[in-house]
């Protein structure tokens, strides 16, 4: 009767320490469920994770967290300079650690010139990502190409420091 | 014009002006002094006082617009007796005027009457009489087709009642992190009665011809912006009362820069296809596909000699952007433009051998006319902004374009010469003028 009423103390106090301030702790051993219950979840957890195979997987990938950098051009320039080829060298490595991602190449130039010029200089841009990327193995099917001309400046402004920041190629990922 | 009813036309006597317009593009020309008295209001009535003080101030800056007439001040005009009692001549040179307009504005049958007559002073004669009839809430084109008439009775010219289609763009977005929605609008030259042709969405780089009585218009609509399936393609209102049809472009051969050939039957416009942008041209129709530049390099914005045989276009074969022409089919390409790095935005004047075209000079643009027999070049603006995207006016003596001088993108018009620059819009951010007849 003693050991019963002890074991029951101790037990009390075990729970109390547990479920950590519970107002009114019910005698009763109600509060005993925890614990089973936390050996019952980590089991069934494992053999989930393992039923789940790549696909479900991959639909996981949360593309915000692949960071790819835009790329720089000169003025009315679409050569690719040292900076972009060593972005995109990293880009290549990225895309080729995630085979099922998609990429569309925005190809962007500053507020000098007409629309429809730098329509046309976006798409030499954008293509020049696009063959360089190629040519380190990015298999093309997985490559789109547009160009936003000078409709979408990344920075505003009418002075240098801005325009170097909206001649450029920009990413956009998708999951095939 | 069906509402402006033309119910007595005669003219007297001969035209002594209008003999071998000069196209000397530099320096100024000489004008004809024009005495422009305020119309007789034969009788008053709220819309009839306003349709007569319309008509006043429009019929005056038309002609003055016209670059080739000098407006006599008011108060030179008030030194001379009423002409509506009678004209005499004498009176009118003595304050040097050549020529004189006379009008007057009364209520027939429900409808607005007014008449106007042209004086030659000098040889003492009228040469032009002219009743127009139509609602007096129609003042403002009854003005403008007045000024029509005498200019085209002066000079055969005339522009008063063309139309400027232009693209304007609404702010959606302050960042502009979203392409900004681009509407097109249609207004008069002088920036009255704007109405939409457009709504919502992203429709840029317009293109019209006048046939007969239809105009045609071609643009250029950005789909699907900010979304992995955007792309760009051209379409077509073969008149401007009909829908837009998709007259080319897809994901993957994306289309711009539309230009109707004079006669509506063809147009040029660039294709960008795995990066390379060249030139072509087909039917209206869609059919006939033709590709005119083969090059590596961009190949854009085309624009048509009045003929419809010659195209000009823009290319960045050397390094930079220069003015090429090539014939329509292809052919005999040449190089036009030697004197500046960047040059771009090339028309052809519907009447004579100028093309107008835009120049970079650091980091602004500016407006150029160069005769093409001469090769001389004559500079429209300088250190105002940034000017750009020229177009001709249907006479071939103005120019219109946009510049950022103000802080926003509004479009102004200016002689060919450089004179009578005039702001026509004030809000908003409005591109891509193209002046219709």
């Amino acid at each position: 009767m003693k050991s019963i009423t002890f074991k029951l103390l101790a037990l009390t106090v075990l729970i109390f320490a547990i479920s950590c301030k519970k107002k009114t702790p019910p005698p009763e051993p109600a509060p005993v469920k925890p614990e089973p219950a936390a050996t019952q979840i980590e089991e069934p957890i494992k053999p989930q994770v393992e039923e789940t195979t790549e696909p479900e997987d991959l639909d996981k990938i949360d593309l915000s967290h692949i960071k790819m950098d835009d790329v720089y051009f000169d003025f009315d320039q679409a050569t690719l300079r040292d900076d972009a080829r060593a972005t995109l060298n990293r880009h290549a490595e990225i895309l080729k650690a995630n085979p099922k991602v998609n990429v569309l190449i925005e190809g962007h130039c500053d507020e000098r010139g007409t629309e429809d010029y730098n329509l046309a200089l976006g798409e030499r841009r954008a293509e020049r990502v696009r063959s360089y990327l190629q040519s380190l193995g990015i298999g093309s099917e997985r490559m789109r190409t547009i160009s936003y001309g000078e409709s979408q400046p990344k920075a505003m402004g009418s002075d240098e420091s801005a325009w170097s920041q909206n001649r450029r190629a920009h990413f956009v990922l998708s999951l095939r | 014009m069906r509402f402006l009813l033309v119910f007595a036309l005669f003219a007297v006597g001969t035209v002594l002006l209008g003999q071998g317009v000069t196209l000397d593009t530099i320096g100024n020309r000489a004008k004809e002094k024009i005495a422009i008295p305020d119309f007789e209001l034969k009788e008053r009535s709220g819309v009839l006082n306003d349709a007569w003080s319309t008509i006043n101030e429009v019929l005056k800056a038309d002609l003055n617009y016209s670059g080739f007439l000098d407006i006599l001040p008011p108060e030179r005009v008030a030194l001379v007796r009423s002409p509506h009692v009678g004209v005499n001549f004498e009176e009118w040179a003595s304050i040097d005027a050549k020529l004189l307009v006379v009008g007057s504005i009364r209520m027939q049958d429900g409808q607005m009457v007014v008449e106007a007559h042209l004086y030659e002073v000098t040889s003492k004669q009228l040469i032009l009489a002219k009743a127009y009839r139509g609602r007096p809430d129609l003042a403002r084109k009854t003005a403008h087709v007045i000024a029509d008439d005498i200019m085209t009775y002066l000079r055969n010219v005339q522009f008063a009642n063309s139309k400027i289609i232009f693209s304007t763009e609404k702010a959606t977005d302050a960042k502009r992190s979203r392409m900004n929605i681009s509407e097109l609008v249609m207004m008069d030259y002088d920036g009255f009665n704007a109405i939409p042709l457009t709504e919502g969405g992203v429709s840029m780089s317009p293109h019209a011809v006048r046939v007969g009585k239809e105009t045609k218009l071609a643009y250029t609509v950005f789909e699907n912006p900010n979304s992995f399936k955007a792309s760009y393609g051209i379409y077509l209102k073969p008149t401007l009362l009909d829908r837009p049809r998709k007259l080319y472009g897809d994901l993957n051969k994306r289309a711009t820069a539309p230009a109707i050939s004079p006669d509506g039957n063809k147009i040029a416009f660039s294709i960008a296809d795995q990066g390379n942008v060249d030139v072509y041209v087909m039917k209206l129709d869609g059919t006939d596909l033709v590709r005119i530049t083969r090059h590596p390099a961009v190949d854009t914005n085309p624009s048509w000699a009045p003929g419809g045989k010659t195209l000009l276009f823009t290319s960045d074969r050397v390094g930079s952007p220069q003015i090429y022409a090539v014939d329509a089919d292809g052919l005999n390409e040449r190089r036009i433009t030697y004197e500046n790095p960047y040059n771009d935005s090339a028309v052809w004047n519907p009447h004579y051998d100028f093309i107008a075209y835009v120049s970079r000079f650091d980091n602004n643009f500016d407006i150029f006319v160069m005769d093409l027999r001469t090769g001389k070049n004559l500079r429209l603006t300088a250190n105002q902004g940034s000017n750009e995207e020229p177009t001709w006016s249907p006479d071939g003596e103005h120019l219109c374009f946009t510049s950022n001088r103000t802080g926003s993108w509004q479009l102004y018009m200016v002689l060919r010469n450089g004179e009578n620059l005039t702001q026509i819009t004030r809000s908003g951010n409005n591109r891509n003028p193209v002046w219709v007849p």
